[in-house]
């Protein structure tokens, strides 16, 4: 009997070791980066195998800086000729809302909830950056439940960087994100409407043979939008859909992401239109509202 | 030649009888195994099932038997129609729709008639079921336990009690200590810790064939409840919190009082007239919730006042979170005058806003009022009666042994009573299917036990009765 009851109780051990606590790596007390303090919501958490400081990097293999141009067709606009040529449905879409169609006989569908990750992969729907595949491409007045609020990478190395838990596979035709700037001054004053002109500067991790291939990308946009309203009338010109096509065959000279595993985004800010009060220091922030690899695959 | 042509045309009822009881066990591990969720599925299993039992047994069965099952059986086909009827499986979104509606009934009646016909069934054995139905339960809780325990800690649900997970860009809508992972159809899902618990809690009760067991004569059977009994404790144990630990002490007293009324015959006198007091308790406490959850009902002021001025009273009855929701449906339901089920007035035209949806009452019998209206929770509530009367019937009867009756009692009775303080209707975290609770396959597996204790108690009154005058000559059935 005691010998049974042994047994019984052995299996408490390896209850115990199959507990991985897989789903508490990111815990919270409510939602954060939600604070009244513009810079407390500042987000910059790179994923440990993606961050050359920690001891888990992974990147094996650094390739050159690609500085995309009108050849990889770059798009900042949903109304650009390049995303056309990108979003071979473009006809099928509407670009200006997200939330919900209040006219009955429109036949479109919405183009960030029908191409956003998380109806393409569940995976990607945990997480703080879970708000980048949630398919909410604008505010509509959900503020920090709609947007990564990134800092200028100027003087230190800000952004993020994200590991996602599957591979893509190949499918994606192209690459999008969603975003707008906004600058306040160190006191929290609302300032007027400008652009800004900023790097994005955006890291694709690919795995390779024992580790991942960090594929570096840059683009300057001169004229992003800043401290713009929401209204989905002027959605064109106060957001930029930012992208650029994928390769779907090898030799086409466009960026191949077949197993892409991870992401970051930085930026850097060169300039910026709005006027400020005198003696007043600005911060700057690009507010990112989606990110993804429309009609891909991930295994 | 004549008697060649009969030979052919002749079968032997008890092989055949073993295959279709093979068959029923199959359909309650299928039950029990929760697989697929699919509520039509299991509807269709026990209707094909119950006809090939009434096929091999009809001949068992005397006219009057059958009658007398029929009256027991009424409430619940009653009761059934109204859920069907009832806006309430319209509006169960990915649970059942108005076309699938008819098989609430359907699956209620045939499951129950599956486990009344299978009685009949010769050297269908008690033992054997339950094995079957305790084991199918254990595989399901021992692989919502690991899964669990891979994405969470053992005590989460005290350590992580106030803290969320971001999903889709906003918080968890409950705390993490307040959901856990199920195989729920074929795939993994966050589900509420109360709707989860369910499962190893009726488990738990296998606990009790452990005191019926020769451990040195039985060891492989008793080796399988002690295990099956660790895994309901365990997965208990590891998802313990502030309010369940109050649930599991009533299993626990349960579980001891079940014990106590078989090895002691003579406190079977004191546990009744305890259950008798529970059940009038019972009674007045539920005539106390409806009169004071009415909010336009100007003859209970006077009693509303009293609860309300009273510390106590009014705690318990007005500002916790788990009466909040049970007042709110018990309102919507008296002051609608909804007394024939939810929405039979739009039974064509659905109008969901006539219902109380959404509100998590964590207790089967006030849903009942949700999904069935007033006269439907008056049926269940009248069935339970007549189940309570035959669970007493067969305690008291030898048709089974000690074991079998024990795990058969403790089943029936875990899985009502647990349903009672802990069924979440809407056990989904982020989804908002409604599950009617006539859906949860233990509570399906419980009414096909019913049955079966009925027919149990029925066959062996009938032997009794007939053993001095003839024998049963059901052996062999020409067709």
């Amino acid at each position: 009997m005691n010998k049974f009851l042994f047994k019984i109780l052995s299996f408490v051990p390896f209850l115990v070791l199959t507990s991985c606590g897989y789903g508490l790596k990111e815990v919270y007390d409510g939602l954060p980066y939600n604070s009244t303090v513009f810079e407390e919501n500042y987000y910059s958490v790179w994923d440990k195998t993606l961050n050359p400081d920690e001891k888990k990097y992974q990147v094996t293999e650094t390739k050159a800086e690609r500085e995309l141009t009108d050849s990889d067709f770059v798009f900042t606009s949903v109304e650009d000729l390049n995303f056309k040529e990108c979003e071979q449905s473009w006809n099928d879409y509407i670009y200006e809302e997200d939330v919900e169609i209040y006219d009955e006989d429109e036949t479109r569908t919405m183009y960030g909830p029908d191409v956003k990750l998380s109806g393409i992969d569940n995976s990607f729907k945990y997480g703080i950056t879970s708000k980048l595949f949630d398919g909410q491409l604008f505010c509509n007045g959900d503020y920090q439940h709609a947007r990564m609020q990134i800092e200028p990478s100027n003087t230190k190395r800000e952004g993020f960087g994200i590991r996602f838990s599957k591979e893509m596979a190949s499918g994606a035709p192209y690459f999008m994100l969603n975003f707008k700037c906004s600058i306040v001054t160190e006191n929290n004053y609302s300032l007027s409407f400008g652009y800004s002109d900023v790097t994005l500067k955006i890291g694709f991790y690919v795995k390779n043979g024992n580790g991942l291939t960090y594929i570096p990308t840059s683009y300057r946009i001169n004229e992003a939008p800043t401290n713009s309203g929401d209204m989905p009338s002027n959605r064109n010109n106060s957001y930029v859909c930012f992208g650029f096509k994928l390769s779907e065959k090898t030799g086409d000279g466009l960026l191949n992401l077949d197993r892409l595993v991870g992401i970051s985004f930085e930026y850097e800010l060169n300039s910026c239109t709005v006027s400020l009060p005198a003696g007043e220091e600005p911060l700057h922030a690009i507010m990112l509202y989606e990110m993804s690899f429309p009609h891909s695959s991930w295994n | 030649m004549e008697q060649k042509d009969i030979s052919k045309k002749k079968f032997n009822l008890k092989s055949y009888g073993m295959i279709v009881a093979f068959l029923c066990l199959e359909m309650l591990a299928f039950i029990g195994f929760a697989l697929g969720n699919n509520f039509i599925l299991y509807g269709s299993l026990a209707i094909v099932i119950a006809i090939l039992l009434f096929l091999v047994t009809f001949r068992q069965f005397k006219k009057d038997g059958f009658v007398s099952y029929a009256i027991f059986l009424f409430p619940l086909v009653v009761f059934s129609i109204l859920s069907a009827i009832s806006t309430y499986p319209i509006v169960s979104v990915g649970a059942i729709g108005l076309p699938n509606a008819i098989f609430i009934p359907l699956t209620l009646v045939f499951l129950s008639l599956a486990g009344f016909l299978v009685s009949k069934v010769h050297n269908f054995e008690t033992s054997k079921m339950m094995l079957v139905v305790y084991g199918s339960l254990a595989v399901f809780v021992l692989i919502n336990l690991i899964t669990t325990m891979i994405y969470y800690v053992p005590f989460y649900t005290l350590i992580y009690k106030n803290s969320f997970i971001v999903y889709e860009g906003k918080p968890s809508p409950v705390p993490i200590g307040s959901m856990a992972y199920m195989l729920y159809g074929f795939q993994f899902v966050e589900v509420s810790i109360y709707y989860w618990r369910l499962f190893p809690a009726i488990l738990s009760t296998s606990v009790v064939a452990l005191f019926f067991i020769d451990f040195k004569n039985n060891k492989k059977v008793f080796a399988a409840y002690a295990t099956m009994a660790f895994l309901g404790i365990i997965s208990l144990i590891f998802t313990v919190g502030k309010v369940t630990i109050l649930t599991d002490l009533f299993m626990i007293v349960f579980l001891a009082a079940l014990v106590i009324s078989f090895k002691v015959p003579k406190s079977r006198k004191i546990i009744k007239y305890g259950v008798f007091a529970i059940g009038i308790a019972f009674i007045l406490a539920l005539i106390l919730v409806i009169i004071n959850a009415q909010s336009n009902a100007s003859f209970a002021a006077g009693l509303q006042n009293v609860i309300a001025s009273n510390e106590l009273l009014n705690r318990l009855l007005n500002t916790n979170r788990f009466i909040s929701p049970i007042n709110e449906v018990l309102d919507g339901i008296f002051s609608g005058y909804k007394i024939l089920g939810l929405g039979i007035g739009s039974f064509i035209v659905p109008d969901s806003t006539s219902m109380v949806v959404g509100s998590e009452t964590i207790c089967w019998f006030v849903d009942s009022f949700n999904t069935s209206g007033i006269f439907g929770a008056l049926f269940i509530a009248v069935f339970v009666v007549f189940a309570g009367k035959k669970i007493m019937e067969y305690f008291n009867s030898d048709c089974d042994s000690q074991l079998n009756k024990v795990l058969l009692i403790g089943f029936i009775i875990a899985t009502l009573g647990s349903m009672f303080v802990g069924y979440d209707s809407s056990p989904l975290i982020y989804y908002n299917n409604l599950n009617p609770f006539y859906m949860f396959p233990p509570f399906l597996i419980a009414i096909f036990l019913i049955s079966y204790m009925f027919g149990r108690v029925e066959l062996k009154t009938k032997v009794q009765e007939t053993e001095n005058k003839e024998e049963l000559k059901d052996e062999q059935i020409s067709i």
